[in-house]
């Protein structure tokens, strides 16, 4: 059971930190755009 | 303080300076894929790499691509080692029949060395097999501190590029800081710690009588004390010389051994502590002159030295002087410095390094990502303790961790420049790139992350005593300065520790973990934002108003920049913590 946890939670932070990535392109793009 | 430790603190200084420049030229020659004497033995071998996994070496990444490959490659081998861990009593090199190891325990430890904190809530010699340490641990050693590396080049080739959108290859910059740098490097430090009497073998551990039989009581969970008769003692062994050697020049600093560069199986002589201090610091410094060769502007590579120089002698300094006074609250007791003493205060510290590389052990370690300890961080004097916290306080830009500390003084100087520019009135220019608003706020988001895990985690660890305190060893501000370096080595990916608190239960080992994570890759993430940005920039000639960046002005800018967002960020947590305990200490209070 602690063994799922362990790897989804793991899975999920990485998920989230390449959402991240994208999301800090998008304001990048909309900074671009902007200007 | 006398002479002995000055000159041993100038020497190591002076040993630096030299090497920075080969070191960094060889560096940038590296990663520019220019020619180097390594080039015959290790060209075939990355060749054969990117055959094998089918990696196009002539791919340019963009700094997106670039992220999400270097988030997937350390996910997996996160996960990779979890595994390893686990399933430890089942595979080779395990002669000592060692258990798997907790999940919670071996998500942290894989969490530590995926993200190069190296952050041990174990008794390694205890707990891991020797295929773990070699296999699941050594490997993150070399990968964790290549993938620094890959990122500080990243960063450089954003401000060194003009008008492109990519930053490189992360494959390519990894397997040749492997290949290139790392491994060589290793091998021969390895030898050498060998040479001073690091033990480097697979045998089963050595059981010796003892001539004097010990007495140990020990007191369960439940409050109940039993006390035994020890006559023997296991004396652990394995192959120290060569993870000792990553250790170092990876700025991993996760010990073969509990008790780390102290134990005399990991560092047996005053010249395998040198040597060990020098193999800290030596990429971290020569990414200087990297930064000076890439962007052609080699004044500036100095200039950005110089300010790490600065702070690196305010820490060491300060602690030298705090740790080599005698102990206000010893009346009556002999502490001065003579030949037959170190003096000062030698509780926590080896009597063969004594106070001066001792002091100048832990500024390192801790201006470096490295977190290997010669000393007890936890029984320096309030001040001295202050330092190795500050230090890692600061971001670990103070030369740095291997890549990590380039890339974390680079979002500074972006810092820098834009104050300078609303200073001056003008548009803010870093080597002919103009700072614009994305490049500010991707790099205030690095700066405010870091903080946010620290001092939230911290808080929660304090508010809520069931989770944070009941493995806390000391009340007051050192409890608190207990916490407080806890999670600040964990989110700056240091992994020394304060010690005074038990940080393998459940708690501590996933919020240590998940502070490990954000405090590596979600600074990353925006920090390669601003790399990629500046890349695609055109570089603007010199003008009348451009702000020089290789002046002592700009030197002297960049301190008090990470000085006053350091003191501004975290000065009221320093103040109830080691400056607190500082002024009790001297009204007659410990704790």
């Amino acid at each position: 059971m602690w063994d799922v946890v362990c790897i989804a939670a793991t899975a999920a932070f990485f998920w989230i930190a390449i959402g991240y990535t994208h999301a800090c392109e998008r304001l990048a793009r909309r900074k671009a755009g902007s200007q | 303080m006398n002479a002995n430790g000055w000159f041993q603190i100038a020497l190591f200084f002076g040993v630096i300076l030299l090497v920075t420049k080969p070191v960094g030229i060889y560096m940038a020659r590296v990663f520019e894929r220019e020619r180097t004497w390594l080039d015959p033995l290790m060209r075939p071998l990355e060749r054969l790499i990117y055959r094998i996994a089918r990696i196009d070496e002539t791919h340019e990444m963009r700094w997106t691509e670039y992220s999400v490959t270097m988030l997937v490659f350390s996910g997996v081998t996160l996960l990779m080692t979890y595994a390893i861990e686990r399933l430890q009593q089942v595979l080779p090199l395990n002669p000592e029949k060692l258990a798997a190891v907790a999940p919670d325990l071996a998500i942290n430890t894989a969490a530590s060395f995926t993200t190069n904190t190296n952050w041990q809530s174990y008794v390694p010699e205890a707990t891991m097999s020797y295929l773990t340490q070699m296999v699941a641990l050594a490997y993150h050693n070399f990968f964790s501190a290549a993938v620094g590396m890959a990122l500080a080049v990243a960063f450089i080739r954003g401000i060194s590029r003009r008008e492109s959108k990519t930053l490189g290859n992360f494959w390519v910059d990894t397997t040749r800081a492997s290949l290139w740098i790392l491994l060589p490097g290793c091998i021969v430090l390895a030898l050498a710690f060998v040479s001073q009497g690091v033990v480097q073998n697979f045998r089963h551990y050595d059981h010796a009588t003892l001539v004097e039989p010990q007495k140990v009581a020990t007191t369960d969970a439940a409050g109940k004390t039993t006390t035994q008769i020890v006559t023997t003692q296991t004396i652990a062994q394995g192959p120290v010389a060569s993870q000792e050697a990553i250790k170092m020049l990876g700025t991993n600093g996760g010990g073969f051994f509990n008790a780390n560069s102290s134990h005399p199986f990991e560092n047996p002589t005053p010249l395998s502590n040198f040597l060990q201090m020098v193999a800290i610091f030596i990429i971290p410094a020569g990414l200087t002159a990297t930064l000076g060769r890439m962007t052609k502007a080699p004044r500036h590579g100095w200039a950005v030295f110089a300010a790490m120089g600065v702070l690196f002698f305010a820490g060491v300094l300060t602690s030298y002087w705090a740790e080599a006074k005698p102990n206000p609250l010893l009346h009556g007791v002999d502490q001065r410095a003579s030949s037959a003493q170190s003096g000062g205060n030698m509780e926590g510290k080896e009597v063969r390094f004594g106070i001066a590389n001792s002091a100048l052990f832990a500024t390192i370690t801790t201006d470096a990502s490295c977190g290997a300890v010669n000393s007890m961080h936890d029984s320096y004097m309030p001040l001295g303790g202050l330092v190795p916290l500050t230090n890692i306080l600061l971001g670990e830009i103070i030369f740095g961790g291997v890549g990590a500390g380039m890339y974390g003084m680079l979002v500074f100087v972006v810092i820098t420049v834009f104050i300078a520019g609303l200073m001056v009135g003008r548009t803010p220019e870093y080597l002919g790139k103009k700072i614009e608003a994305y490049d500010v706020q991707m790099s205030m988001l690095y700066i405010l992350v870091f903080p946010l895990i620290i001092l939230g985690f911290a808080a929660i660890s304090l508010l809520m005593p069931n989770l944070g305190l009941s493995s806390l060893a000391n009340t007051g501000p050192h409890g608190l300065s207990e916490i407080l370096y806890a999670y600040t080595s964990a989110a700056g990916n240091n992994g020394s520790a304060f010690a005074g608190l038990n940080a393998n239960t459940h708690w501590y080992n996933l919020s240590l973990g998940l502070a490990m994570l954000a405090g590596r890759f979600l600074l990353i993430v925006p920090m390669l934002a601003v790399a990629g940005n500046l890349a695609t920039k055109r570089i603007a000639p010199p003008s009348p108003g451009t702000f020089p960046v290789h002046t002592t002005l700009f030197t002297t800018l960049l301190v008090c920049v990470i000085l006053i967002v350091g003191a501004l960020t975290f000065f009221p947590a320093l103040t109830l913590g080691p400056a607190l305990e500082h002024l009790l200490m001297h009204s007659g209070r410990t704790f």
